[in-house]
């Protein structure tokens, strides 16, 4: 309902890394084959390779839980993509259909030259460019709570945004300074009724620790605090 | 610093429900299996990212960037080039008369020649290219118009080229080689002379080796298997429409006659821009003298392309090639510029984490 996922800036945003993308992908290409001898099919599976150097990137980018599932099929895909090429442009498949398989030859000439490689890796570097400073400036902005809970121990206290929960809230009758306590009932109550035993314990949800409110569970439940 | 939890991946395998009324039996519930796969327990590396660890990599990226951009720049500046434009078009230019009076019934050839001065030697293999610029061989319809299994041989498609081919299909016989890519080929010759003690020397250009040896080999094949006399084989077919001599009188050489003519075979490999070069002839290297000493030379061209009607430009380049090909500033530049945009946003990360990123570090009590 926060529309986080699919609000207005988030599309135009995506939109606008896209176009930035596509002009990427083609005119890096573009300056590198510009007056040079390399012809058509070279082009075509230097930007190929290139879109299929930075979607991985961005994949990598993205998978917070790496399984031995996820690696694999990193892996696998792209393998498949240069074997299929391969496959794809190989004499065996021309003498047999050559209108439909025009390739012959292309990706073993295009892949023995590096300029395809590095052509392939200077576009996919300045593609993932945008998508890796969001992140990184997100990450500095708002740093998460787990770097904080292993750089700080677990022995102190967690700070920042767990600070908004302290215990100590207004109208909380375990925290009344001495001079409103002598007004009404004193201390007499508090003390006998072993509240202030909760204290000393780590911070729990509110709720637990309240003893005036009534315990709806069942009576097989395990004693509560006592 | 990164810290790397060795986490496993937990979700409660909430029952998808107990059996519906009237159905009895564990072996018709919808539970999942209990493996390790099904209920998401599989062990997993997750990253940590901190900001310890992601501005590094912007370094990183950087400083591996900059040195590659700048030895690939720094070798694309060794590499020897040579241009001349021999279109004509200025009055001044040797050409002029040539590029004037195009006719397509032209009997005699034209012929021009260009002198020029070449200031450094040129060593190793040197390679000569012509270069068209304006000229969109990658246009769709152009590139479609073909047919490759003539092209590999095939006599029945020698007989009756494929409907991509049209216009030039036939010219009431079938045109060998169809389509408007064989029909445009460059037939432009070109010859270099070295001008020493007042002579003018030939310098031997080889013609052997430009194309591609999957393209000579495989992609591109003579119909009627290796018969050396060519000429009954195509019998029946007429040559292009805009060709001087029929496709079986490219070369005497019966290796270099035919579909398998080197010069045809670079010509249908169509470049990908409009502006492209593409390989002409090798001169070889001769031991340790440079194949091409500093001095003058003479170009002399035979002027049989047409490119005024579509504002083309011809030219001729001379060039020394290294591991990445021919001269190449751009991709140097390239990663010169994307190490440093690189490098700089690391910069710009690490003062916006030193300035704001501490600010839930600080130890006062939020009142």
């Amino acid at each position: 309902q926060r529309q986080e996922l699919f609000n207005g800036w988030q599309v135009a945003g995506t939109l606008l890394f896209s176009f930035y993308t596509s002009l990427v992908h083609f005119f890096l290409p573009l300056g590198v084959f510009h007056y040079s001898t390399l012809d058509y099919q070279t082009f075509a599976l230097t930007v190929e390779t290139a879109v299929i150097f930075s979607v991985t990137a961005e994949i990598i980018l993205q998978t917070g839980f790496w399984t031995k599932f996820n690696t694999a099929s990193l892996f696998l895909s792209l393998a498949l993509y240069f074997v299929s090429t391969l496959i794809l442009h190989s004499p065996g498949l021309h003498a047999a259909a050559p209108t439909d398989y025009y390739f012959p030859g292309a990706s073993l000439n295009a892949f023995g030259n590096p300029l395809l490689w590095l052509t392939a890796l200077v576009t996919a570097g300045t593609a993932i460019l945008p998508s890796l400073t969001a992140r990184a400036i997100t990450l500095v902005l708002n740093p998460s709570d787990t770097h904080r809970v292993h750089s700080s121990g677990l022995t102190t206290l967690p700070r920042g945004p767990l600070e908004m929960q302290s215990c100590f809230q207004r109208g909380d009758p375990q925290r009344r300074s001495s001079y409103a306590m002598s007004q009404g009932q004193g201390f007499g109550r508090l003390i006998t009724s072993g509240v202030g035993l909760h204290n000393t314990a780590p911070p729990q949800d509110r709720r637990e620790s309240d003893l005036d409110a009534p315990h709806k569970t069942d009576t097989s439940a395990p004693m509560t605090s006592q | 610093m990164m810290a790397s939890s060795y986490n496993a991946k937990e979700e409660d395998g909430h029952l998808s429900g107990t059996p519906g009324p009237g159905v009895v039996g564990a072996d018709t519930s919808k539970k999942p299996d209990n493996t390790a796969f099904k209920q998401q327990r599989l062990p997993a590396w997750q990253p940590i990212l901190t900001a310890g660890t992601v501005l590094p990599a912007f370094f990183a990226i950087g400083v591996i960037f900059i040195p590659i951009g700048i030895g690939l720049y720094v070798t694309s500046n060794n590499i020897r080039e040579f241009e001349i434009d021999y279109t004509g078009l200025e009055a001044s230019s040797p050409c002029f008369n040539c590029s004037q009076s195009y006719s397509w019934n032209n009997t005699k050839p034209c012929t021009c020649s260009v002198s020029f001065t070449l200031d450094q030697a040129f060593e190793g293999n040197v390679f000569m290219y012509y270069g068209l610029s304006n000229f969109y061989q990658n246009h769709r319809r152009y590139v479609k118009s073909r047919d490759d299994r003539q092209l590999n041989g095939d006599t029945s498609a020698l007989k009756d080229p494929s409907k991509e081919c049209e216009p030039y299909r036939k010219n009431v016989k079938p045109i060998a080689p169809c389509g408007a890519i064989a029909n445009s080929l460059f037939n432009d010759t070109l010859a270099l002379y070295i001008s020493s003690n007042g002579t003018q020397i030939e310098i031997p250009l080889s013609k052997k080796g430009i194309a591609w040896w999957t393209d000579k080999h495989v992609k591109f094949r003579n119909p009627g298997g290796n018969n050396s006399n060519l000429a009954p084989v195509f019998k029946d077919t007429t040559k292009p429409v805009n060709w001087a001599k029929p496709v079986y009188e490219l070369d005497t050489d019966p290796e270099n006659n035919g579909f398998i003519n080197e010069d045809f075979i670079v010509w249908m490999r169509t470049a990908a821009l409009p502006t492209f070069r593409k390989l002409y002839r090798i001169i070889q290297k001769k031991g340790m003298t440079p194949t091409l000493p500093r001095g003058n030379y003479t170009l002399l061209i035979t002027y049989n392309y047409p490119v005024h009607s579509f504002e083309g430009r011809k030219r001729m380049i001379l060039s020394t090639i290294s591991w990445m090909g021919g001269k190449n500033p751009f991709l140097g530049i390239a990663y010169i510029t994307v190490g440093s945009v690189c490098f700089f946003l690391g910069v710009v990360l690490f003062i916006i984490h030193h300035k704001y990123g501490n600010r839930g570090n600080s130890s006062d009590i939020p009142s």
